[in-house]
């Protein structure tokens, strides 16, 4: 399941980075690049190195505060090494109980830091890091300690009373302040006079609270002192006993804070990296600003396709109609199909007359046009793609500067409209228009059967009546040697001719579908549909690319909301009966120095916390 | 003597460079720290300070004799700047506490009888500071140095007026000390300007280092930029308890400390150690610590440099300008990209002005089929044939002609008038394509500088997006825009005239076409005279004689032209296209290229090096002498 989880994450964080490193639409500077790898680099060492309710105690400070010596004082034993030379510590140094596998839990740190495990069980489950010095020139490992101070659960700052006012400490501070519960040590309290401390307490205390974090403890204490080995004179001349608030401190990391409230640091740690890279986020991809506005630049792109079509029905319009007059026999033709018999050779040879021609002659006026395609393409080509492209790259950018002030990213933008040519346009439009005919012409063709049926017998019946007349009257002839009957045929014949004419009549009143008062509107529709869809589609893509880049951050960030909810698993539950004493008993034990043998293990934590939280 | 000339020269090439490092400093945020923590050092701030406080006062007459030696404190929050400042003074003057940042303005201690010459004579030393004398202005809180920022101000003290206690003889009397604020604290950075001013001013520097900070990234860095100057710095190890270990690893770090490139140092620099001494309180200590011997090293030491006067002022000086010319590079970085994106974007805005403008007014009217029905070469055509006449009685039945259709010229005029409705002029071909291809340039233009503005994060390259979308810039380029329209058509009309006249001059070297065309010329002039006159006022040559006479005209060109005809036109077209280049460019574009608000142009730039070395002959001929 844990591994299951681990996964999670780390695709989760790879999709954001590559959400950051190759954004689809959005426009991601440099400096913000960093920053939100900086934030992501923090959840991944937060969430992917939390296996167990570790606390993370980082120690910061400046060079010659005495990180070192605090620890040593901590542990009760030299475990780190101290020198008077500076920089003292220049990697970072892990100190963890045996029974914690420090290694794992700061898989991110394997390469760079030192694994000292201790066997004191006050700090069963705390882990002490030391970090270099904030402001030294071993610049190294600084990004490293950077990131540890905000996954850390308590940071605690140390000052000295000759450098507590560093700008590098501070600065630090500020920045990691919202991160982690953060405590102060004034150390060497021993080398200035009590009213001298007091003063400069109160310069420390004065600016924590300036900053916003007036609960910050501070304690005064002298760590050198307090190591067994090290022997330190106190000031000579100070009349007064030097302030120590070592014990305090132990007391502070030893036994008052419970396990509960190490555990709700420990949430708290990891939901705020997330929140922080939330944050982040929130400020280079701000989803919501850049929804509504695309909402408002797609209100834009309808008022500008509107327009654009105008003014593309304006340029165009004598050539189109021009062109769909010259389409128009197409449907006549297609109608008269429906049509048999020799009524059907009367229409075609009508049809020919009128129609085959002109078309012949606009053939040979387009002739000259360079380039494949049908001869409605290259007509509409003619003279104006030169013109419809002015036509579309002006209005790619009339919507580039709404992009501009919508504060939307231009760069896609402008590839996306960059493609389109006018002279894909109006081949798209001339498609459009010959498809359209094609349709209607082939719509002509099947509706009214019936009356094209009787219309086509009736014409049938007229030669046939003629034939059989005819054959009757011209066998009546030479059986009785008279010949009168051709004055009769050549009647009958004009008759037919007449007939055929009346029929052609019917036939042009009928079949009214497609007619050419309509076919105008046609080109002018087919040409406005095609430059709307056209920004349309720019849109459409624009607004793709920009939903696919928000949600690569978006998605992640929901699964990592959840992970850096979730309570971390934790086994063993062997300790978990004796848990419940150590909880209960009281914090006293803290003074008389002695250690609490047993610290209950992360299952009761859980148990804890629910209690705390349901309360 | 060219003394006179040369230091004119000089003082003239010093204010341009100082101008520059200003602008520099301007466009680039040097004193924030990085990103990534890394520390950055004030270069160019320090730099204009040695320009001010060093370089400047250098220059005038008699520096020598007037400046004294100034002897500068140097050092972190707390490290002990103003108690060895004491040691050396001999008496507890400045103002020590435990509490960190206790100093916070500049204090020069010099005896009364030197007077203040040393910074009245110099105009540029602390030009806006508030100067005090033998008191100290109200310390400024941090939260009123964070709001309303820093109020310079600088102390001139005299250690006898002081009521503190004397501990020895002190060092010199020829000497000024200055005790300075620190470095290294927050609020450091926002007074940072004031100890950089008093830093560059030092003649020696004394850099003060504790057991705890010595190995402070920002203090090696801060010593590193002085001692390029070459100025002597004396460290003091202070707060050092008697241990021979940590004093050999204070000298390890800074000498080979160097944190990045650890180049090797030319000349060592001295470390003085002084201990850590306990006492019941400051003066007390001060008291002890000028009784241990390391402070009598210390004095020594530093009377020995300040003994040494004008050839120590010399040689830090030779130092200085060497400093100045290895650092202007890197200081005036930031106008070198600025210069670069404009010179970028000056690249874009004649792509888009080709493609644009000067390639649309091609296609779209010079380079059209039917250009000659409304092109300038009919109007050059026109004019010729005014030049065509037989002289004498041809010039004069033109003149008649016209006179007697005058009237009817009115008329015509009349009905135009009425049926156009409005009194705006007709617009002509050339301005119509024009005035559409200058509305699709500004558009693109515009795009252009959006576009660059969002990838290049510059504040230079915002600005301009602003301004090309600002109403005032565009109804500005507007009128622009018809300004230049006007002085093309200046040009062309002299074009024009030229190509008349070429024609002519063709036509006379050909005596039968010239008589051929003169007389249908006559012909036509005539026949309008005879034909007006005798219908009474009617005009009948536009519409009846014209069309008559004009193939016979086309028809005798084109023999007789031979292609000369098309020569022309074609030149005509070309000068036209280079005259309306030439107008656009000059009214048009050059306002939009250099709408990039640069600080500086390339030639300003470039002729710092120039600058420099009068500079820095200048000033090798002052420390020579």
């Amino acid at each position: 399941m844990r591994n299951s989880q681990d996964s999670r994450i780390e695709n989760a964080l790879r999709t954001l980075e590559t959400g950051i490193v190759d954004p689809r639409a959005l426009n991601i500077q440099p400096a913000q690049e960093m920053r939100l790898r900086r934030a992501i680099e923090r959840v991944g060492a937060q969430l992917a190195g939390a296996g167990e309710p570790v606390l993370t105690v980082a120690l910061a400070g400046c060079t010659g505060s005495g990180k070192s010596t605090l620890i040593n004082a901590l542990a009760g034993a030299p475990i780190a090494g101290v020198s008077e030379h500076r920089p003292c510590t220049t990697g970072i140094n892990v100190y963890h109980h045996e029974a914690v596998p420090g290694e794992e839990l700061f898989k991110e740190l394997a390469e760079t830091a030192e694994f000292v495990p201790h066997a004191r069980p006050e700090l069963r489950f705390k882990v002490i890091v030391d970090t270099p010095d904030l402001d030294s020139f071993a610049t190294g490992n600084r990004k490293i300690t950077r990131a540890l101070l905000k996954t850390a659960g308590l940071v605690i700052y140390i000052f000295s009373p000759e450098r507590y006012l560093e700008e590098r400490a501070w600065s630090v501070i500020r920045e990691e302040k919202r991160f982690s519960r953060s405590l102060a040590v004034l150390n060497k309290s021993d080398t200035v006079s009590p009213d001298v401390l007091e003063k400069i307490s109160g310069d420390i205390r004065d600016r924590f609270f300036e900053m916003g974090l007036p609960d910050v403890r501070l304690l005064r204490l002298s760590a050198a002192s307090n190591t067994p080995g090290m022997i330190d004179a106190p000031a000579a001349g100070s009349t007064k006993e030097p302030i120590d608030e070592f014990a305090s401190l132990r007391a502070f990391l030893e036994f008052e804070l419970r396990s509960g409230e190490v555990f709700q640091m420990l949430r708290r740690q990891r939901i705020n990296v997330v929140e922080v890279l939330r944050e982040k986020v929130a400020e280079v991809v701000r989803p919501g600003e850049i929804r509504t506005a695309i909402e408002r630049l797609s209100a834009a792109v309808e008022d500008h396709g509107e327009k654009a079509a105008d003014e593309l029905a304006g340029i165009l319009k004598n050539r189109i109609s021009a062109i769909t007059s010259q389409l128009e026999p197409l449907i006549i033709i297609r109608k008269h199909q429906r049509f048999w018999g020799p009524f059907r050779v009367w229409l075609a040879v009508s049809d020919f007359l009128s129609y085959r021609l002109p078309q012949l002659v606009r053939g040979i006026r387009f002739a000259g046009t360079r380039g494949e395609g049908s001869i409605v393409e290259k007509a509409l080509r003619l003279d104006y793609s030169d013109r419809v492209d002015d036509l579309l790259s002006a209005g790619a950018l009339e919507l580039q500067n709404v992009c501009y002030e919508e504060n939307l990213p231009l760069e896609r933008w402008r590839t996306i409209t960059e493609k389109d040519s006018g002279s894909a346009l109006l081949l798209t439009i001339a498609n459009d228009v010959e498809a359209k005919f094609e349709g209607i012409s082939e719509d002509a063709s099947t509706g009214g059967a019936v009356a094209a049926w009787l219309i086509s017998l009736i014409a049938f019946l007229f030669p046939v009546g003629l034939a059989v007349f005819g054959t009757y009257i011209l066998v009546g002839d030479i059986l009785n040697a008279r010949f009168s009957g051709f004055g009769v045929l050549q009647t009958f014949i004009v008759l037919t001719l007449l007939g055929y004419l009346h029929l052609h009549v019917l036939t042009a009143l009928f079949f009214r579908s497609g007619r050419p008062a309509s076919s105008r509107r046609i080109g002018e529709s087919v040409l406005r549909k095609t430059v709307k869809d056209i920004f349309k589609r720019w849109l459409a893509s624009y607004r793709a690319d920009i939903d696919a880049d928000i949600r690569r951050f978006e998605e992640p960030l929901k699964v990592l909301a959840e992970q850096a909810a979730e309570i971390p698993a934790v086994g063993d539950p062997a300790r978990s009966e004796t848990s419940h004493s150590d909880l209960s008993e009281p914090v006293e034990k803290a003074a008389t120095g002695q250690s609490g043998e047993v610290i209950p293990p992360a299952e009761s934590l859980k148990r804890t916390v629910e209690q705390m939280e349901s309360e | 003597m060219s003394r006179g000339i040369s230091q004119d020269k000089t003082i003239i090439a010093w204010e341009r460079i100082v101008s520059i490092i200003e602008r520099a400093l301007a466009a680039g945020d040097e004193a924030a720290d990085g990103e990534d923590d890394t520390i950055r050092v004030p270069l160019g701030r320090f730099l204009l300070s040695q320009m001010f406080h060093r370089v400047k006062p250098a220059l005038s007459k008699g520096w020598l004799e007037r400046d004294p030696v100034h002897l500068v404190m140097f050092g972190a929050t707390n490290s002990g700047k103003s108690t060895v400042l004491n040691l050396l003074l001999g008496k507890i003057s400045a103002p020590t506490d435990s509490k960190a940042r206790s100093t916070q303005h500049s204090t020069a201690f010099r005896s009364s009888s030197m007077g203040n010459r040393f910074v009245d004579d110099f105009p540029t030393r602390f030009p806006n500071y508030h100067r005090y004398l033998n008191e100290y202005p109200e310390k400024q809180s941090d939260g009123e140095l964070r709001t309303g920022g820093y109020r310079p101000c600088f102390v001139i003290y005299d250690p006898d007026e002081s009521p503190g206690r004397s501990l020895a003889a002190p060092v010199a009397e020829s000497a000024v000390f200055w005790d300075t604020p620190d470095f290294s604290t927050e609020e450091a950075q926002i007074y940072m300007s004031a100890v950089l001013d008093t830093a560059a001013m030092g003649d020696i520097v004394i850099l003060t280092v504790t057991r705890e900070n010595y190995a402070d990234h920002r203090g090696l860095l801060l010593l590193d930029m002085i001692r390029k100057t070459g100025v002597p710095v004396l460290v003091i190890a202070n707060k050092l308890e008697d241990d021979t270990s940590l004093l050999d690893d204070i000298k390890g770090k800074l000498y080979s400390g160097k944190p990045e490139k650890s180049g090797r140092r030319k000349k060592e620099f001295e470390i003085y150690p002084l201990p850590y001494v306990r006492g019941s309180d400051d003066d007390e200590r001060t008291r002890l610590l000028s009784e241990h011997a390391g402070a009598s090293v210390l004095r020594e030491a530093s009377a020995e440099y300040i003994a040494s006067g004008p050839r120590l002022k010399k040689r830090v000086l030779k130092g200085c300008s060497e400093f100045i010319e290895q650092s202007l590079d890197d200081v005036l970085k930031p106008l070198r990209t600025e210069i670069d994106l404009e010179e970028s974007w000056a690249a874009a805005v004649d792509k888009i002005t080709e493609a644009e403008f000067y390639s649309r007014y091609w296609s779209d009217y010079l380079g059209r089929e039917d250009y000659e029905q409304y092109g300038d070469f009919n109007l050059a055509v026109i004019k010729w044939l005014d030049l065509l006449e037989i002289p004498g009685i041809g010039r004069f039945v033109s003149r008649a002609a016209g006179v007697a259709r005058l009237p009817f010229r009115w008329v015509k005029k009349g009905i135009r008038k009425i049926l156009t409705d409005d009194d705006q002029p007709v617009k002509t071909k050339e301005e119509e394509v024009v005035y559409d291809s200058y509305q699709r340039w500004i558009r693109a233009l515009i795009a252009e500088a959006q576009r660059r503005g969002e990838r290049f994060d510059n504040t230079a390259q915002v600005k301009l997006e602003q301004k090309l979308g600002s109403d005032i810039f565009r109804s500005e380029l507007e009128e622009n825009f018809s300004r230049a329209y006007v002085s093309h058509r200046k040009t062309m009309k002299v074009l024009i005239e030229q190509v008349a006249y070429s024609l002519a001059e063709y036509v006379e070297k050909r005596p039968s076409v010239r008589k051929a065309l003169q007389g249908s010329k006559f012909l036509l002039d005539s026949v309008a005279t005879i034909g007006v006159v005798a219908t009474g006022g009617l005009d009948w040559t536009d519409l009846v004689v014209a069309p008559m006479v004009a193939p016979v005209v086309r028809l005798v060109l084109e023999l007789a032209g031979q292609g000369f005809m098309e020569i022309q036109k074609r030149a005509l077209k070309e000068n036209q296209f280079r005259s309306m280049r030439k107008a656009f460019n000059d009214y048009m574009v050059e306002p939009v290229k250099t709408g990039l608000e640069v600080s500086v142009t390339r030639d300003e730039f470039e002729s710092v090096t120039g600058d420099f070395a009068v500079l820095k002959k200048a000033l090798a001929e002052i420390s020579r002498a």
